[in-house]
C-alpha cells in the first residue's frame, strides 16, 4: 500500500512554512484552463478582447486557476489531496502573461482532531497580491 | 444594486457524470502531474484505488450552479462589471471516475460595501451514494453597485 502523506499532525509546527511554488504565468496555460475548466470568457484566452474591449493590460490568468495552483502547492506538502479538508482565497491581482506568481503557506493552527489550519497566499515577484486572506485546513495522520 | 428579494433563489439539482480523461485534463491544466490523478497502476495501489480528482476539480463538477446565477435572466447581474472575488471549496471526500454528482446550490447573500455589490452563490455536491462530496461558496463582486 503506497503512503501518499509523509507528514505527521505531531511533527507540524505553528509558524512553520510550507516549500512554495512558482510559476511564470505563459498565455498557453489560460487557454489550456479554459478548456480544461469550462471558463471561455475571452479576457482569458483574446488578447485582442482583453485590450480592446475590457481594457485590460493583456489576457489575464483565470482565478480558479491560481487557485488550484495555491490547492496544489498544499497538496504537494501534504502529499494526499484526500487530506485536504478546505481551502479558500480572495482573487486579488490580476496576472498577465511573463509574469512569475509564487504560491505560499504558513501553518496558523493546530486544531483537535489532528487537523492543521494554514494561511495561504500567492504574491508576484514585486511582493504584489495575487490571492490573499486565504485558508487551508488540513488533515495529517 | 442588486434586489435583496433574490436571496435564497435555489438552482439545480445538475448532474455532472465525472470523466476519467476530464479529471486528468483538469489536473494537467494545474500544472499537477501527482501519480495518483494520472497513473491507474499506481494509484491501484493505494487506500483510493484507482486515480481520484485534483480536490480543486470541484471547480468543474461543483460550480455549475454559479454560472447559473451569472446567466439568470431574472437576477440580471450586470457582467461587464462583475469580477469573481473569492472562493472557497470545503471537501468530505475525494471524487472518482464515473462519479454521479448532483449539485444545489442558492444564493446564499447579497450586500452592499460601498459602490461595491456582493453576492454569494453556495452549492452544494453529492455522490451517486448521496455522501456529500463538496461545499462552495464563490462570492461575486459587482462594481458600480
Amino acid at each position: 500500500m503506497a503512503e501518499l502523506c509523509g507528514l505527521k499532525y505531531e511533527d507540524i509546527a505553528v509558524g512553520q512554512e510550507i516549500p512554495s511554488f512558482s510559476h511564470k504565468f505563459d498565455r498557453m496555460d489560460a487557454i489550456i484552463y479554459a478548456g480544461a475548466g469550462g471558463d471561455f470568457n475571452p479576457i482569458h484566452t483574446n488578447p485582442y478582447f482583453a485590450k480592446d474591449v475590457a481594457m485590460l493590460p493583456d489576457v489575464i490568468a483565470h482565478g480558479l486557476f491560481n487557485m488550484a495552483l495555491l490547492g496544489k502547492t498544499v497538496v504537494d506538502w501534504i502529499g494526499d489531496p484526500g487530506y485536504l479538508k478546505k481551502l479558500s482565497c480572495q482573487f486579488r491581482g490580476m496576472v498577465i502573461p511573463e509574469q512569475t506568481v509564487i504560491f505560499k503557506g504558513k501553518v496558523r493552527e493546530k486544531l483537535d482532531g489532528n487537523l492543521v489550519v494554514l494561511d495561504v497566499w500567492a504574491e508576484k515577484e514585486d511582493g504584489s497580491e495575487v490571492l490573499k486572506g486565504g485558508e487551508a485546513t488540513v488533515f495529517l495522520p | 444594486m442588486v434586489d435583496h428579494k433574490w436571496i435564497g433563489k435555489a438552482y439545480g439539482p445538475m448532474k455532472y457524470e465525472i470523466g476519467r480523461e476530464k479529471m486528468k485534463e483538469y489536473a494537467a491544466a494545474a500544472k499537477d502531474g501527482r501519480p495518483i490523478y494520472h497513473d491507474e497502476e499506481f494509484a491501484a495501489t493505494t487506500a483510493y484505488g484507482d486515480i481520484v480528482a485534483m480536490p480543486n476539480f470541484a471547480a468543474v463538477y461543483g460550480l455549475r450552479g454559479a454560472g447559473m446565477v451569472l446567466l439568470d435572466q431574472e437576477v440580471k447581474l450586470n457582467l461587464a462589471m462583475l469580477v469573481h472575488g473569492a472562493q472557497e471549496f470545503e471537501w468530505f471526500t475525494v471524487a472518482k471516475p464515473n462519479d454521479v454528482i448532483t449539485e444545489t446550490g442558492k444564493i446564499a447573500d447579497i450586500y452592499e460595501k460601498g459602490n461595491l455589490d456582493f453576492v454569494v452563490y453556495e452549492g452544494e455536491a453529492r455522490n451517486q451514494d448521496d455522501e456529500l462530496v463538496c461545499r462552495s461558496r464563490a462570492t461575486f463582486i459587482i462594481r458600480g453597485g
